[in-house]
């Protein structure tokens, strides 16, 4: 075999085929192939764009969350604050009320009990005056039946 | 996966081996005749060879199989592109990628370059697939035939004056050849040369093209005709060896297919440039 032996047919026959390849390749498979790789260049920058987006939204959003949150809680700290103090502040005004109300109660009672004793001692002089009338109408024999003596007794009586 | 496939080399290279020897005991005549070109396909060892049609040798059939093949994977996925590609779909656009990225752009750049992306795409792709249907046992490898190798050598060389001429116009193509700053005697002698190295330098391209696949062609042969010369059991010896032999044709080819793309940018992109 001639290792360099000369065979332009199948030199003009590479030329052929290659160039029929390079045609169909660069006519109608490598553009094709080149503009699907940029559709999906762009798909896959447009996704990671679109998910920056998101992302940074989602950021946002946690963001104003986390404010919400924060202001609310604080909100329910003051309100709790306030509820506190006004429960404190009721809780106290209450008490005074009732202490004031009690003392009242107790102050009434003091005195309504000291007028009935009052009472009860006026009945009481009175009737030991009546007693003591009778008692001397039975010694002296005559009735001490006018109003100057029963005066005089019930006097008398007070000053025992 | 690789350990799975490298024990299925062995009785594919034996396999080689014996129709090797059951056609002749002329041993060089027998290496040659399995690189080298003719009318009938040995693809079934003991089996009678296969007539191609119209004439047609095996290399000018290696060759329009390649092209077929390539058209055939490449025409199917281009039109069933998706927005999410499978792995084969994947394998086929990175091959264009690569050219486009790491031997296109790089060398001319990206708005230089992009014309010449569909170019440098169709070159690697026919070597590469040339050169890896030639390491398909009973296929030979077209690009160990120097005819072919030397048709796109020259196919090179002429774009590398026809865009030179075009790009920066035949003055200014043969005044880059002149060294500035150069006495006349000298500076026409390094013209000269330089001029020698734009045909040298294309030719070049095929040469080792040829040289490379045609050598471990003939390297995995020798060690499998060794068994038949020295002993039988010189094939524990052999077989391996080849084994290894073609695993490293597999690199070569891969290679030289990309050395040949990237030198022959590198060639029409200096042609093109001040």
């Amino acid at each position: 075999m001639d290792l360099f032996k000369l065979e332009p047919g199948l030199a003009i026959w590479t030329w052929i085929t290659f160039g029929i390849l390079f045609f169909l390749l660069a006519k109608y498979v490598i553009p094709m192939i080149l503009k699907n790789l940029q559709d999906r260049e762009e798909y896959i920058s447009s996704s990671v764009d679109r998910t920056a987006q998101v992302e940074a939204r989602l950021k946002e959003i946690e963001g104003e969350r986390s404010e919400i949150l924060k202001k609310a809680e604080s909100e329910a700290d003051a309100l709790l604050l306030e509820t506190r103090k006004n429960g404190e502040e009721l809780k106290k005004s209450l008490a005074d009320q009732a202490r004031k109300e009690a003392a009242a109660i107790l102050e009434q009672a003091r005195e309504q009990a000291s007028r009935e004793r009052q009472a009860m001692l006026e009945q009481l002089q009175d009737d030991l005056a009546d007693f003591v009338c009778e008692a001397s109408e039975k010694v002296v024999g005559f009735a001490f039946t006018g109003d100057r003596e029963k005066e005089f007794t019930r006097d008398l009586v007070r000053e025992l | 996966m690789i350990k799975r496939k490298i024990p299925g080399i062995f009785p594919l290279l034996i396999f080689t081996g014996q129709s090797l020897f059951a056609e002749e005991n002329d041993v060089s005549g027998t290496l040659f005749h399995h690189v080298s070109n003719g009318t009938e396909l040995d693809l079934f060892p003991y089996l009678p060879p296969i007539t191609l049609p119209f004439g047609m040798t095996v290399h000018q059939f290696m060759l329009v199989l390649s092209v077929l093949l390539i058209l055939v994977l490449y025409g199917f996925f281009s039109k069933k592109e998706k927005m999410k590609p499978k792995k084969l779909q994947l394998a086929l656009e990175s091959v264009i990628l690569f050219v486009r990225d790491d031997i296109v752009y790089s060398v001319m750049g990206k708005e230089k370059g992009r014309p010449w992306v569909p170019f440098y795409s169709a070159m690697f792709l026919f070597l590469i697939t040339v050169n890896f249907l030639g390491l398909i046992p009973a296929f030979k490898t077209a690009t160990g035939n120097i005819n072919v190798t030397m048709s796109l050598a020259i196919l090179i060389l002429i774009l590398t004056f026809v865009v030179g001429f075009k790009e920066i116009g035949a003055k200014a193509f043969f005044k880059n050849l002149y060294p500035s700053d150069t006495p006349f005697g000298i500076g026409i002698f390094v013209a000269l040369l330089e001029f020698l190295s734009v045909f040298t330098k294309s030719l070049i391209l095929g040469l080792r093209l040829f040289a490379n696949m045609f050598a471990g062609h003939m390297a995995i042969l020798s060690f499998l005709v060794l068994i038949f010369i020295i002993s039988p059991f010189f094939g524990f010896v052999a077989v391996p060896f080849a084994a290894f032999t073609y695993l490293l044709e597999v690199l070569i080819a891969f290679l030289q297919a990309f050395v040949f793309t990237l030198l022959s940018c590198i060639f029409i992109s200096m042609a093109s440039s001040h």
